[in-house]
């Protein structure tokens, strides 16, 4: 079985701190790189072929020859086969749905079983191309994994997703599916010097999808697209009610937003003072009764 | 049936349910989106999921709603709301339907996206309507360093989360009620593929006290290192992460990631228990968020006890010791194996 | 790099700032009488600027001849102050440094004291604190107001400041304008909103117009927190129609004169309370924006950065508590710090005083140059006794200037009376400057004899002695009944809820200070109806007036009583009679009397060492030579370190 790992070539701004620019010229510092999410799709990929559940991984990229030095990076990092889908649309601001199809196009022609990309890119983020290839090709989607095991008897994934506050939920998922993972788990890989070289003497192999139906760009729903320097939000911070009087007001925030509470004050020695915070232990669901 | 007319008007939120009620994260949506379509008169519409009209649905009213549709899908089944809302809607599809950027708001919005093929914006920092009633949102790229806003083309649905965090929540309609609509179930849906196991606890020993749902927390009163190894040994049992006070931290009872409090991390557990905290407040405005706060303390009028749920006159060391006593004796540690199951 | 985002540079409008640490303006005091730049100012910038802050607004300075906030106040509007700011500046920029210059004009909150000319305002309404009934005034001094601005900022200009900002501020003359409160006119200089705004308008397009190159901004109050003034929605739409007028920053404040205590904020106001206004503010416009008030911890500053509600954060008195705050956070030493603790006592204080600025616990400020701890030419082997504030300072510098110290101190615990003070409602911070000098000591391998109690013989091999034994309680010095038991200080502080609740508790000030205040105010919270009386012409005379306001706030809601010129005239068990300018009064059901006296400075010691070592360099800092406060304790300490 084959495992695909779909990877964008994301690219950091590497502006000075001290010479801001206005967007064009900070749009000129790009670098291309790999993010960490799709570090993590690959890793995942990689460790399946090392459990021996999947016998080969494909690395995909869609773009120009431009986006071959990420593929170049994925061989030296352990994949079997790379290659390049010819995409001339702007993945990252507009074009997810119609790159996600392009992809889904390909994939459906290829033996895989299952597919890993990165939850979201660096650069973008916008998160929407797994949807889209799950939907495209039909198959289930598990979202934000950070471990991904074949399970013994089926062929099945286990897969533990990360769902917030460290927590993690474990769902079995039947194969072929798309699978997206978060964060770079334990264990670094180490790009290979010989297989960098061994790219090197390679001519990318591209791909393209079997009909391809001329995908129609996201612009078409847009009326207007205007780019400026990011002036980020602030965060909510505490802010006293602008209903209140101007006292009140003053003294929600000499209180810092604290309000007393009129709780149970109990008076106790330590035996009886531990059965009360007792009971609320088992109120709450963390002591048993 | 909602008429056709409002919801083809409407601004449509998908109401994130977190425990039972309705989330943070959702009513900051609401108060954001309010104070766009306040101006523009259109009706706020929210989704929710539900069997029963609860006054709590109407209750948001308070903040902007005007119509709550609640789906008979048990909270949290991004996957079934999903589908249950693209056949509801499918007629009657809403100009603007946004959710929060959380995990579930994100699901149910990039997974309608996918399903509609139209273009989804996460994340966004800011939606807005512009002067001939198109809308628009702007979000951030490149790490954070470029904005983009896109404007729709008219008649373009507009699918979008919102980001979480940004709006301080308000109640700007203060005893205004919203209209609860329950929609009629729609037959089955087919099975979801991806099965759910189960839930593995984070090890609240590393994970960052910020996340932590139950805390144990000392300070000065506990006096001494070897009281702060029970208060872990305590901790440990019930599955808590342990934090201090900068008291606690200048002693070396705990490492500098674990102190609460405005020059260390700001906390927001559903359960906090306090031990010898006196309560400045550098250290209470870090855990103003807490949910429930049991505070033990020999001083009645420190001010740890005022913000308490329940306050317990008593000596610190003492009660932590029986307590340990009481939860070996019921054959706790639940909290622990659970997470060394990781 | 602990804090990143408080150490990237910012630019606005080509002036670039190496971090987000500024100094807001403030006033010093160290300029001569006649308002012109002395050593001691430039030093005493010099020293922030060395410490790496990233900005400097110097103090606000008088545009115009109907200003002056006291004697000591810099006249830019007279081009004999050039020389002294061009020093100024070209000084504070060799270290790195940005600098601006602030423009004020203090409107009807001033007396004419210092100008001897009427009290100017847009309105002839009285301020409440300063009780001077001004003029108002006319459009022709308006115009000439606005150009005293314009000259102003070409001085500040000539002077070499980077920028000018125009204090919009603490209720003066520009903020009179703005509000509905202090703006009455019936001219187009008042009415509505942009009547009101026409004002601030002129001046800023004036400012500009001289200011060339230079950056211009204003600070301004975020809510004048004062019903039927400025809300914070009123003042987000004055800042969005002032940026439009070109400027390229906005500093947030808060507090004036009819809701004082913001503007100096003391220990009862939480850390970065204010920090709200600034989001608020930074939500609307493009320029950077700037958050002050209580923000005296890198940690704090860098998360305030990180969630985005300014570009820069002024820790202004936390630079002058300690200069050296922005080095030490790059290199990641916090405990380093010095903490400004808010207790006002030193630098507000001694302003309200017209004395020259210092600090609780830096004594260099203002003396840069004499105080420098540099290294003893001789190492010595120094005793100190006591390790209340005043020893654990004078412990300090010594170590610091590498002389052998050891510390005794007879209880099991260092901070002396700081301990007690700090057990006094919300006077907690009060002990952030021990564990301050307690780390320090630390770190500067200090032997500390802690529960020894030293004699005469254990000092007797040591070249020179330090006692700082402090001060003691001694019976009350008052009794107003026989009947009743009386309580001194000390033993009030120890009084437990069985014995005060539902108690009626006299407390006599006798120390004028914050105890009597501070006492009333536990007593209180355990439940006690407590009257303060004292003889002075009121309650804590002596407490600045920030903290005095803030702590009646909270007496008021106990529902304490004060009675202030009283005299004790008799007494028929519990029943007390006191006399207030003539009137009598019956305090009926008196069970407590709390005498807050003065403390009897602790001598003992010193006498043992005079009689068996008359020979021996002994030096007596803090209470044990005097009793006073804390600051005075810290300021003898260092001194005496400094003369060994
Ligand atoms: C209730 C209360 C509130 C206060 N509030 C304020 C305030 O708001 N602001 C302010 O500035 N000040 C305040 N003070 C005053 C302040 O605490 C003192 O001014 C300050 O602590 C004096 O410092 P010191 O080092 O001179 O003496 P102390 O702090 O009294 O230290 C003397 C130390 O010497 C030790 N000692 C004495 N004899 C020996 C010996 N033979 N051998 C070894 N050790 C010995 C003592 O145990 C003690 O620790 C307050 C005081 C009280 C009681
Ligand atoms: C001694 C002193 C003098 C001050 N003088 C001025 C002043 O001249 N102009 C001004 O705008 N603010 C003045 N302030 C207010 C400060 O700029 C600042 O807003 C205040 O100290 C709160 O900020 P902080 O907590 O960072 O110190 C002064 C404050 C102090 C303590
Ligand atoms: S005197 Fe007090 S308030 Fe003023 S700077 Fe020093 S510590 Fe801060």
């Amino acid at each position: 079985m084959l495992a695909v790992v779909l990877l964008k070539k994301a690219v950091f701004l590497s502006e000075s701190a001290l010479r801001p620019q206005p967007v064009q010229g900070l749009l000129a510092t790009r670098r291309p790189f790999i993010g960490a999410h799709d570090l993590a799709a690959l890793h995942h990929a990689l460790s399946l072929r090392e459990q021996a559940a999947v016998s080969r991984v494909a690395a995909i990229t869609a773009g120009g020859s431009e986006a071959d030095v990420i593929l170049c990076q994925a061989y030296a990092l352990g994949a079997d086969e790379v290659f390049r889908v010819p995409w001339e649309g702007d993945a990252g601001l507009t074009d997810a749905s119609p790159v996600g199809r392009v992809l889904a196009g390909v994939l459906a022609g290829l033996p895989a079983g299952v597919v890993f990309c990165g939850h979201l890119s660096p650069d973008s983020g916008r998160g929407l191309v797994p949807y889209v290839v799950a939907q495209s090709l039909g198959w289930p989607l598990v979202t934000r994994a950070v471990k991904v095991q074949m399970t013994p008897d089926l062929p099945h994934l286990r897969i533990h997703r990360d769902v917030g506050r460290g927590n993690r939920e474990v769902v079995e998922c039947p194969l072929p599916a798309v699978v997206t993972a978060v964060r770079y788990p334990s264990g670094w890989r180490y790009p290979k010097c010989a297989r960098l070289l061994a790219f090197r003497r390679r001519n990318v192999p591209t791909l393209s999808p079997p009909s391809s139906p001329g995908m129609p760009s996201e612009k078409r729903w847009l009326a207007d697209m205007e780019m400026t320097r990011a002036r980020p939000r602030p965060k909510k911070i505490f802010t006293p009610d602008e209903n209140l009087s101007a006292a009140e007001r003053m003294k929600m925030i000499v209180s810092g937003g604290l309000k007393a509470k009129k709780g149970k004050v109990v008076d106790g020695s330590g035996a009886d003072a531990a059965s009360k915070v007792y009971e609320v232990l088992v109120e709450c669901g963390y002591a048993p009764k | 049936m909602v008429s056709v007319g409002v919801l083809s008007e409407a601004f449509c939120l998908v109401l994130e349910q977190e425990a039972g009620s309705v989330s943070e994260a959702s009513l900051e949506v609401i108060t954001e989106l309010y104070g766009r379509v306040g101006r523009q008169g259109r009706p706020l519409v929210g989704i929710g999921c539900g069997e029963q009209p609860t006054a709590e649905f109407a209750l948001l009213g308070e903040y902007g709603l005007d119509l709550v549709l609640l789906f008979p899908v048990p909270a949290g089944w991004a996957t079934v709301l999903r589908r249950r809302m693209k056949t509801y809607l499918d007629r009657q599809w809403p100009p603007v339907l946004v959710a929060p950027a959380t995990l579930w708001g994100e699901e149910v919005v990039l997974g309608l996206a996918s399903e509609l093929d139209v273009p989804a914006f996460s994340n966004c920092m800011q939606l807005e309507t512009v002067e001939n009633g198109a809308v628009r949102v702007e979000r951030l790229f490149y790490e954070e360093k470029i904005a983009v806003r896109y404007t729709l083309a008219p008649g373009s649905p507009l699918l979008a989360t919102l980001a979480v965090g940004l709006t301080n929540v308000r109640r700007r309609r203060p005893g205004h009620r919203a209209e609860v609509v329950c929609v009629p179930d729609t037959g089955r849906l087919p099975a979801d593929p991806v099965t759910v196991l189960g839930r593995i606890k984070a090890d609240p020993r590393t994970m960052d006290l910020e996340e932590a749902d139950v805390i144990v927390c000392g300070g000065r009163g506990l006096g001494s290192a070897e009281n702060f190894a029970l208060l872990a040994k305590l901790a440990d049992m019930l599955g808590a992460a342990v934090g201090g006070t900068r008291v606690a931290r200048d002693n070396g009872w705990i490492t500098a990631e674990r102190q609460i409090g405005q020059t260390g991390k700001v906390v927001k557990p559903e359960l906090l228990l306090s031990f010898g905290v006196s309560g400045a407040t550098q250290h209470t405005i870090g855990l103003r968020d807490s949910r429930r706060i049991v505070a033990v303390n020999k001083d009645k009028n420190a001010p740890m006890m005022k913000l308490a749920d329940v306050a317990i006159v008593a000596d610190a060391r003492e009660v932590i010791v029986e307590l340990i006593r009481r939860l070996e004796a019921a054959g706790a540690g639940l909290g622990r194996r659970a997470a060394r199951q990781n | 790099m602990m804090f990143p985002r408080l150490f990237t540079p910012l630019t606005i409008k080509g002036v670039t700032i190496r971090n987000r640490i500024i100094a807001t303006g403030h006033l010093t005091h160290f300029a001569s009488t006649d308002g012109l730049v002395t050593q001691r100012l430039i030093d005493y910038h010099v020293a922030r600027a060395k410490g790496g802050i990233g900005l400097i607004i110097t103090e606000s300075m008088a545009i115009h001849p109907s200003t002056a906030q006291s004697q000591y106040t810099i006249r830019l509007y007279d081009r004999q102050v050039l020389p002294g700011l061009r020093e100024l500046t070209s000084q504070i920029k060799a270290y790195g440094a940005a600098v601006f210059c602030q423009l004020h004009h203090m409107g009807r909150e001033m007396t004419s004291v210092d100008t001897m000319r009427p009290v100017v305002a847009p309105s002839a309404l009285m301020d409440p604190l300063k009780r001077e009934v001004p003029h108002e005034l006319s459009k022709a001094e308006i115009r000439e107001l606005v150009e005293a601005y314009a000259t102003c900022t070409a001085h500040a200009r000539e002077a070499g400041y980077d920028g000018v900002e125009v204090h919009c501020a603490h209720g003066y003359l520009i903020q009179e304008f703005l509000s509905p409160l202090t703006n009455h006119r019936e001219d187009e200089y008042g009415g509505s909103f942009e009547g009101r705004l026409r004002f601030a308008r002129e001046v800023i397009r004036a400012v500009k117009g001289a200011a060339g190159q230079m950056v211009v901004g204003i600070r301004i109050d975020g809510d004048e927190f004062v019903d039927g003034g400025l809300s914070l929605e009123d003042v987000q739409e004055i800042v969005v129609a002032l940026v439009a007028e070109g400027l390229d920053y906005v500093g947030l404040s808060v507090g004036h004169d009819l809701n004082y205590p913001p503007i100096f904020p003391s220990m009862d106001f939480p850390l970065g309370c204010f920090v709200y206004l600034a989001s608020a503010i930074k939500r609307l416009v493009d320029v950077p924006v700037y958050t002050s008030h209580r923000i005296n911890d890198p940690a704090l500053a860098e998360r305030i950065l990180e969630e985005g509600h300014a570009d820069l954060v002024a820790m202004t008195r936390a630079t002058l508590a300690d200069p050296e705050l922005p080095n030490k956070a790059k290199e990641g030493d916090v405990d380093g710090i010095r903490p400004c603790v808010g207790c006002l006592q030193r630098c507000f204080h001694r302003l309200r005083l017209r004395a020259p600025i210092s600090c609780l616990g830096n004594p260099a400020v203002g003396r840069e140059r004499e105080f420098a701890p540099l290294p003893a030419s001789q190492p010595r082997k120094v005793a100190v006794v006591g390790g209340g504030p005043a020893g654990l300072e004078a412990a300090r510098v010594l170590a610091l200037r590498r002389h052998h110290v050891v510390l005794f101190e007879q209880e099991e615990e260092l901070g002396g009376m700081l301990r007690l003070a700090a057990r006094v409602p919300h006077r907690d911070e009060l002990m952030g400057i021990a564990r301050w000098q307690i780390l320090q000591l630390k770190r500067l391998g200090v032997e500390v004899r802690l529960g020894q109690r030293a004699s005469a013989k254990d000092l007797a091999p040591f070249d020179a002695v330090v006692l700082a034994t402090g001060a003691e309680y001694g019976p009350p010095s008052l009794v107003v009944s026989e009947q009743v038991p009386h309580y001194n200080t000390l033993e009030a502080l120890e009084l437990g809820e069985a014995e005060v609740a539902g108690k009626t508790i006299l407390v006599v000030d006798r120390d004028y200070h914050n105890k009597a205040l501070g006492l009333a105010e536990r007593l209180a919270q355990m439940g006690a109806q407590v009257v303060v009386a004292t003889e002075e012409a009121e309650v804590g005379v002596d407490l600045d007036l920030v903290n005095k306001m803030m702590i009646w706030e909270r007496l008021r809601e106990l529902g304490v009583k004060s009675i202030s010129k009283a005299r004790f005239e008799g007494a028929n068990g519990e029943d007390v009679l006191v006399v207030h300018e003539g009137w009598e009064r019956v305090l009926r059901g008196v069970g407590a009397v709390v005498v807050v006296d003065k403390p009897k400075a602790n001598t003992l010691l010193a006498r043992e060492m005079e009689s068996q070592f008359p020979e021996k360099a002994v030096y007596l800092a803090g209470n044990c030579a005097a009793p006073r406060l804390t600051p005075e304790a810290i300021f003898d300490g260092y001194r005496i370190a400094l003369e060994i």
